[in-house]
């Protein structure tokens, strides 16, 4: 399941990254930042993402679950920080 | 495709007929109460759930998304209300207010944004009552509730500006329904007495309003409260 995830995490950075074109977001690793860092997208673009990402779990996995959390906008413990803190997130979550 | 219209509380009182009203005007409509609807209707769709239920509300509105693949407006009439004293409130009647009227609105709000933003359009309304600008005494924990739906209103509204979904509030007076059944003729005559039309609100006058924010045309149109009968 958690491969799935990540591939889930995978597509939809591409999509987004499709209309940011941002360097870091091309070739995506369990280390890629995603929110609070040098290398932070804006909470609308992170918003869309979660959002996103959602969906796809919803569409191929046919699970409902909502990735909201009181840490979201925490510089430092955001648990969309990295790919990898997602990754958890999710697996959390589920 | 018509479009789709997700609308709280539709078993009865406004809510009902704002799920009427807006089949007769061609739109696809999607309803949800605590109660089952018993009866089919064209261009209706219901669902039976609690609108503070996060995993309720998360099933409707994905099982809406994948028959109708949008939604365009949201509409969250569910409401309750209560009149009492302070002092003669118990917590668990402010907890059920809180539940329904601020919980239930962000639930959908945040749900229904969701599915709108991925189509970069939306309208959606919420709810507000003349009893928080007139600030009326025995409706402390109702005021305060819809004050909260005023709050997400203006603020939503601008944190969902950049997906084109607009964000806004009509403020019905009292309306001849069951939410106002229990409330005394003198405390209803005052109430009326601080309108500038100083008349019972009638439900045409509450589809006025949201047939203004919800026509395209009313992408300008974000973050506002329009109350009825001249209360400011």
């Amino acid at each position: 399941m958690e491969e799935q995830f990540l591939e889930i995490i995978n597509q939809a950075i591409h999509e987004l990254n499709e209309d940011l074109e941002y360097d870091h977001l091309r070739n995506v690793t369990i280390e890629t930042e995603i929110f609070g860092g040098e290398n932070s997208i804006d909470s609308i673009s992170l918003a869309s993402l979660i959002t996103e990402i959602e969906f796809l779990i919803r569409e191929k996995c046919a699970l409902n679950v909502v990735l909201a959390d009181e840490k979201a906008m925490s510089m430092k413990n955001s648990p969309y920080r990295n790919v990898g803190a997602l990754l958890n997130l999710i697996t959390e979550k589920l | 495709m018509a479009e789709v219209i997700v609308i709280t509380g539709t078993s009865k009182g406004i809510g009902r007929y704002l799920a009427e009203y807006y089949i007769n005007e061609g739109y696809r409509v999607v309803g949800c109460s605590r109660s089952p609807l018993h009866e089919s209707i064209d261009g209706y769709d219901h669902h039976c759930l609690d609108v503070a239920n996060e995993a309720e509300v998360l099933e409707m509105v994905d099982a809406v998304f994948k028959k109708y693949g949008k939604i365009d407006i949201l509409i969250n009439n569910a409401g309750i209300a209560s009149m009492n004293h302070l002092l003669l409130t118990p917590l668990k009647t402010v907890e059920k207010i809180f539940l329904t009227n601020v919980f239930g609105t962000f639930l959908f709000i945040r749900e229904v944004a969701k599915v709108m933003s991925k189509k970069k359009y939306g309208r959606i309304v919420n709810f507000a009552t003349v009893a928080t600008p007139l600030k009326l005494e025995g409706e402390a924990t109702y005021a305060a509730s819809k004050a909260a739906v005023v709050s997400y209103t203006r603020i939503l509204a601008k944190e969902l500006a950049v997906f084109n979904i607009t964000v806004n509030a009509v403020g019905p007076t009292p309306v001849k329904t069951d939410l106002i059944k229990g409330v005394s003729n003198e405390k209803i005559n005052a109430l009326l007495k601080m309108q500038a039309v100083r008349r019972f609100g009638a439900f045409k006058d509450i589809t006025n309003v949201i047939d203004f924010f919800i026509k395209p045309q009313s992408d300008f149109i974000t973050g506002q409260v329009i109350y009825l009968g001249g209360i400011c």
